[in-house]
């Protein structure tokens, strides 16, 4: 799917992600993040949840080389441990060209089990809307 | 709640580690040759491993705090880019309306060496341990 085709409402349900511990250790050593361990649980970043969504959406939607991240709301409602399947919906919330450019506003509902765990608005631009 | 101050440099070496990581390979981080061509003149990092950056802070000072029940605003306002020395300064701030008893707000402003302003963040984390 091309980004252009996206529309303000359209809703895309994404493969779900399971975070593995060796995935935190590399997202940890690349952000100098530590590593956290609560009741035995090793807890997910949340930044982390929210690229590895992005990325899912990437696979699913096309944007062009050259393509900037504006801005991120991240909304923790639910810790998420390893070894945890996430559900994952986008929603488009806004999807318009304005000067050659297309600007995308969308959100991710990730679930687990059903249950709201993040919430995240990516604000993105691509170049070329025309020839997207 | 205190408020911290880190300090943390961009390298190639780092973005190229999180493109593999993300899979992320646009060519404005990870290409020269491209990123030359583009109106930044040159690579840049990636916006949510400048995010990821800054919630390794958060996870530093606040622990389980911000992993459990956080909230991030961030508004991604000039590249980041290789070899720039970045500066996370996080200031407690009022809670949210209607969350009084429950969070503790925060805004962080990451800044580079020449003092320019790259992340803005408005956010809350969990008042009290849970």
């Amino acid at each position: 799917m091309k980004a252009c085709d996206l529309a303000a409402g359209q809703r895309l349900t994404l493969d779900s992600l399971k975070i593995l511990s060796s995935d935190i250790e590399r997202y940890n050593e690349v952000t100098s993040a530590p590593r956290i361990v609560t009741d035995g649980l090793e807890l997910v970043p949340p930044t982390l949840l929210v690229a590895q969504a992005f990325w899912r959406l990437m696979e699913m939607v096309e944007l062009p080389d050259g393509t900037i991240h504006l801005g991120q709301d991240i909304e923790v409602l639910c810790p998420v441990g390893v070894d945890q399947w996430v559900d994952i919906e986008a929603v488009v919330n806004r999807a318009s060209i304005r000067q050659g450019q297309l600007f995308l506003f969308i959100e991710l509902w990730l679930r687990v089990q059903e249950v709201p765990a993040v919430r995240a608005v990516t604000s993105v631009v691509a170049p070329g809307a025309a020839s997207i | 709640m205190e408020g911290f101050v880190s300090t943390f440099t961009m390298t190639q070496e780092r973005i190229d580690g999180y493109a593999e990581w993300s899979r992320d390979f646009n060519p404005l981080h990870v290409n020269p040759v491209f990123a030359a061509q583009s109106p930044f003149g040159g690579t840049i990092a990636h916006g949510m491993l400048v995010l990821g950056i800054v919630g390794g802070a958060l996870a530093a000072n606040y622990g389980e705090r911000w992993l459990k029940g956080g909230r991030l605003r961030a508004r991604f306002r000039e590249p980041v880019r290789p070899g720039d020395v970045l500066t996370i300064r996080c200031e407690p701030k009022g809670p949210a309306r209607g969350a009084a008893d429950r969070e503790q707000g925060f805004a962080i402003i990451v800044t580079n060496q020449r003092n320019v302003t790259v992340v803005d963040c408005q956010g809350a984390i969990f008042a009290v341990r849970v």
